[in-house]
């Protein structure tokens, strides 16, 4: 049912940009005959009611799915208006506040569409009931209504003119009008009768019960019923003499004095706006034949423009946002224009976190795009079906999914760091990865268009030479000590060589091991302590440690942190059973199988 | 007069009644039938209604009026001088007169009647 109501509200927000054109239209188009009106709320029915359209360029709609149905699976809540700024707007403010399991409850989408759907299925049948028991009440009033002629009754429970009954209509009149005034009251509802107005106005408040949470629907409704009022008035006038149209208004005006409750059935006719009908009788002219023919070529162009949706997305955006990372068998980070460590071999468990960030892709297709002399972040994800895609951030400017490039949200493309992990890498391509020898290699750097082989990645740990890293990251850590100099947080340095941190981070355990190494041979007070330890701390969040403690609390070099870190970690393997400590604390079960058997 | 109150589409079914009365219930729903355009169940409703209120009976599927038709009349016109013509017969009178051309036949009738009421006899 969810699924159901999000496309209720999604066709009534469509619907609502057609009845906004056609509100503007009725106040633009006043000279045109009434009828035109009541079609153009025919076309409002239609979009209500067919639950398939067809796509076109033509299409003035923004969006055929506003709230798209991710928002019922989480873990984010993006709107798709088709208009940027609102776009741009709610979904920048929503995308701090809300994401399901950190910042709102899990499935807080999921259970907000279902209160909200069984509230909306309430809002049906009520408005249902309400309706189905005026008729009857309606029904029971004019019961002892007596014929008058053919369809026509008389009753006195009858405030002011009528028909009734959708198969069989029948017009019901008041006892007091006579002569002149009722001749004109009955060739008014029958003119009703004529243009089908008892299957119109039951069908307009259906769709109304269905769509009421929309006020835009009440507001076509409305003026759905002035408009078939007044152009039934037009159809009467036409068959008049001039001289007739006072007799004519007089009947409206004595017919609209008698009202009672029943104008409020909604099924029933009462006096619409009498006023307003009054001075239209009077005024009528017929129309130029010029304006009736405007008036069609303007129907046509709302009914293309408004029952059509806007053209999909392309297939390589429309893959991206559909994409599961259960169809993945792997993925690479590659990133073009880097000096070294330009490669990564995604973990089992940043897969979802990499299709999660897939998934949000949005942006505008460029048939050409300008040539970057920038850097590039990409994901080679090869899937279990065989094929292999690529999604990629250019610069923080252009959003790649295979061939196609997007303009994409600046904030969004920025923040790929943020979402994602570790967006670096920490090896070198690895040979043959495009299906080109090595000495290609360094050329392909900046060749945007390649795509790796697809035969079978190794692992890329397995093709990097057997080479000791740990001077590699002694001589990190120096780079990061040897600027600013004047300050004396650690916090400086590294902000100070950003790449030199993250390639660090980017070897993971062997950083790990190097830095626990280093501190159980003591004494790492200094910058090189501070240094280490913020690295541990990052990497081990990185692997996913429970950090529940605040190690760095009483203390103030590095060392102590770690000597505090340490007795943690022994403190938890004789509380927790080996495997649950792995889980929960893979960077602590590290540094106890160091302590057991230590490597020199 | 203390008569029950006859609504409008009750009075033309009163009218078929003392026409045809009396008459089963089955030929008053043929009859409303043809001339008011009324189903079964509502004529049977309305000789029930009516019957409550004591203008009509309904003896064992046969209606007759306990209301006559020159009485039901005669209770609207009371009502009708009552309210319009602050009770006064000459005012209602005088402005029948004024609209309404009436007859040498009619106005003889009219004598008639009014000589009948003095002498105190009955109408």
């Amino acid at each position: 049912m969810n699924r159901f109501f999000l496309e209720v509200v999604n066709r009534s927000i469509s619907a609502g940009w057609l009845v906004l054109a056609v509100l503007l239209l009725r106040l633009i188009f006043k000279k045109a005959p009434r009828w035109v009106n009541v079609l153009l709320w025919g076309i409002v029915a239609v979009r209500l009611i067919c639950p398939f359209s067809v796509e076109s360029p033509l299409s003035l709609i923004p969006s055929a799915e506003t709230i798209p149905e991710k928002v019922l699976s989480g873990p984010s809540f993006d709107i798709h208006s088709g208009i940027g700024p609102v776009d741009g707007w709610v979904n920048d403010h929503l995308g701090d506040r809300y994401f399901e399991g950190i910042s709102v409850p899990a499935d807080q989408g999921l259970h907000v569409m279902t209160a909200l759907a069984v509230l909306w299925a309430a809002g049906v049948v009520l408005l249902s009931v309400y309706a189905a028991a005026s008729y009857w009440r309606l029904r029971g009033r004019v019961r002892t209504a007596v014929r008058y002629r053919d369809n026509i009754f008389q009753s006195e429970n009858v405030g002011s003119p009528f028909v009734l009954g959708v198969v069989r209509p029948r017009i019901y009149l008041p006892f007091e009008i006579d002569g002149q005034a009722l001749e004109y009251v009955v060739a008014h509802e029958q003119a009703h009768i004529r243009r089908r107005d008892h299957w119109w106005k039951p069908l307009g408040f259906l769709l109304l019960a269905i769509y009421w949470f929309n006020p835009l629907m009440w507001t076509a409704y409305v003026f759905l019923c002035r408009d078939i009022e007044l152009a039934c008035d037009e159809k009467v006038i036409r068959g008049l003499e001039s001289g007739q149209r006072a007799g004519y208004t007089q009947a409206l005006l004595d017919c609209s004095v008698g009202r009672r409750a029943i104008a409020a059935c909604p099924l029933a006719f009462g006096e619409v706006g009498v006023r307003e009908r009054v001075k239209a009788v009077m005024n009528y002219r017929k129309p130029a034949l010029w304006i009736i023919v405007a008036a069609v070529i303007v129907c046509i162009a709302v009914a293309v423009g408004f029952l059509t949706d806007p053209a999909a997305k392309r297939d390589s955006l429309k893959w991206a946002k559909g994409l599961s990372a259960g169809d993945i068998s792997g993925a690479d980070i590659v990133l073009f224009a880097y000096p070294e460590n330009n490669f990564r071999n995604l973990a089992e468990e940043e897969l979802a976190d990499m299709t999660a960030l897939i998934n949000q892709s949005r942006g505008t297709y460029l048939p050409e795009h300008e040539d970057l002399d920038g850097w590039g972040k990409f994901f080679y994800i090869r899937m279990k079906d065989g094929t292999t895609h690529r999604v990629g951030n250019l610069g923080n400017t252009y959003l790649v999914i295979d061939e196609d490039y997007y303009e994409a949200d600046y904030h969004w493309l920025a923040a790929w760091e943020n979402d994602f992990d570790f967006m670096g890498g920490n090896a070198p391509i690895p040979d043959g990865y495009f299906g080109r020898s090595a000495n290609e290699k360094v050329e392909l750097v900046d060749d945007m268009s390649v795509y790796p082989d697809n035969a079978e990645n190794p692992d890329p740990k397995a093709l990097r030479p057997e080479e000791d890293p740990a001077p590699k990251i002694a001589q990190l850590f120096e780079t990061i000590e040897s600027s600013p100099g004047w300050s004396s947080r650690s916090w400086d340095y590294i902000k100070a060589h950003e790449a030199e941190y993250q390639e660090l981070l980017g070897y993971g355990e062997d950083t790990l091991r190097y830095c626990f190494s280093e501190f159980l041979q003591g004494d790492q007070t200094g910058l090189r302590g501070h240094l280490m330890a913020s690295a541990c701390m990052d990497i081990s969040a990185a692997w996913g440690e429970a950090l529940l403690v605040d190690f760095w609390s009483g203390q103030d070099t590095g060392q102590g942190w770690f000597n505090a870190f340490k007795a943690n970690a022994e403190e938890l393997s004789g509380q927790l059973a080996p495997e649950e400590l792995k889980k929960m604390y893979p960077a602590s079960c590290l540094l106890l199988e160091m302590v057991k058997s230590p490597v020199t | 007069m203390n008569l029950p109150k006859i609504h409008e589409s009750e009075y033309r079914f009163c009218l078929i009644l003392w026409e045809h009365e009396p008459v089963t219930a089955v030929e008053l729903v043929k009859l409303c039938q043809e001339q008011l355009g009324w189903k079964r169940t509502t004529t049977y409703t309305v000789i029930k209604r009516l019957g409550e209120r004591g203008v009509l009976k309904n003896e064992n599927g046969t209606v007759t009026s306990l209301v006559s038709k020159e009485e039901a009349q005669a209770s609207e016109i009371d009502e009708l001088v009552e309210k319009r013509f602050e009770g006064s017969l000459p005012a209602f009178i005088a402005a029948f007169t004024r609209h309404q051309d009436i007859s040498g036949e009619e106005l003889a009738e009219v004598q008639r009647m009014i000589d009948r009421i003095r002498k105190g006899g009955p109408q």
